[in-house]
């Protein structure tokens, strides 16, 4: 079958490092680094800065939308109850997951911490059972708290001790 | 939001954030204006993204792992070269999951840079300029398309630091 060629680009064919086959080097006319400055400073601390107040200033919504997220996942453990097929844990699992990106992004590295291990606590689980649904309403209530008490920072000795109680809670019911 | 511009210039890249959080869009789209970035555009999920790349020459894809469909389809996606409005764009891949295996992975699919959840401006500014100063080369083997797979140690990117003051960054990519 016949490649598209590359456009704009430089090919250096190349012998492996066993010597036992060639491959294409490819790299293009103009680098993205001929598109832009960067100076000494590189991307320095007032853009720095400038992007920690930008997420800063978004970070004050945080609480109230990730309260919302808390929510979604609670109709969804409710329907887990009563569901018939492991499938229903996803919704849980993707909100989960988003929360572990946006807690310590927006500054409330607990809500990383809790869930976290809520996907840790779900992921390739196949069987609900009460202990595994009261272990879900757990995490859902230490979200709740963190939010509605607003717990942001680093928080490191309750970051430290609630993740070993997390983290003894989801092994345990791993076992 | 006002940018701040020094020596250093970014205002002609247009860089494009993909992931199915709009809050994650926003928080990086905010962040890349802060750096001087102006064309920051977004898209929710892999299809709108392509489309938007057929359109609108991109100089940096910022894509999550973790939506639907999956991250690392999209990434092979844009490594098709013989489909792909761009296969040759840097990657820079959020993810939640850096591990062993899903770093491997995404690197077989094409990523160029991985940027771990829960973000930072410094990881973000860190990433960024690892594809702009410090590209890994691409290369086509009898199986493989994309950015190399090794880095060398002495190819970690160069960091910018307050000129003013003593809070450096750090010197290297985790």
């Amino acid at each position: 079958m016949t490649r598209k060629p590359l456009t704009d680009v430089k090919v250096t064919i190349k012998v492996s490092a066993d010597g036992k086959s060639t491959y294409e080097e490819i790299e293009p006319l103009v680098p993205l680094s001929a598109k832009v400055k960067l100076g000494p400073t590189g991307i320095d601390g007032a853009m720095l800065a400038a992007a920690e107040a930008a997420a800063a200033e978004m970070a004050v919504e945080f609480p109230a939308w990730a309260a919302t997220d808390v929510q979604r996942m609670r109709a969804a453990a409710a329907e887990l109850r009563v569901a018939e097929f492991p499938e229903a844990v996803q919704p849980i699992i993707t909100v989960a997951h988003d929360l572990k990106g946006q807690g310590g992004s927006f500054g409330y590295p607990l809500v990383t911490l809790v869930a976290g291990s809520l996907c840790r606590l779900l992921e390739r689980r196949t069987r609900f059972e009460p202990k595994t649904l009261a272990a879900i309403d757990a995490h859902l209530d230490a979200l709740g708290v963190i939010l509605a008490q607003r717990l942001s920072g680093p928080q490191v000795d309750m970051v430290q001790r609630l993740g070993a109680q997390l983290d003894g809670l989801v092994s345990h019911l791993a076992a | 939001m006002a940018s701040v511009t020094g020596a250093t210039d970014l205002s002609a890249l247009s860089v494009l954030v993909v992931d199915d959080s709009r809050h994650m869009r926003q928080l990086v789209r905010l962040m890349l204006r802060a750096f001087g970035i102006a064309q920051v555009h977004e898209a929710a999920h892999a299809e709108v993204a392509v489309g938007h790349l057929r359109e609108v020459p991109t100089d940096i894809v910022i894509a999550d792992l973790f939506m639907q469909p999956d991250g690392l389809e999209f990434v092979r996606q844009l490594r098709d070269a013989d489909n792909s409005p761009c296969p040759m764009v840097p990657v820079i891949m959020m993810t939640c999951h850096a591990t062993r295996g899903v770093v491997s992975r995404a690197r077989d699919a094409g990523v160029n840079e991985f940027l771990a959840k829960p973000i930072s401006a410094k990881s973000l500014a860190l990433r960024m300029l690892a594809v702009i100063a410090r590209p890994r080369p691409f290369v086509r083997t009898a199986s493989y398309f994309g950015p190399c797979r090794r880095r060398h140690a002495e190819d970690q990117p160069v960091l910018g630091r307050r000129s003013n003051d003593r809070d450096a960054l750090p010197q290297a990519v985790a």
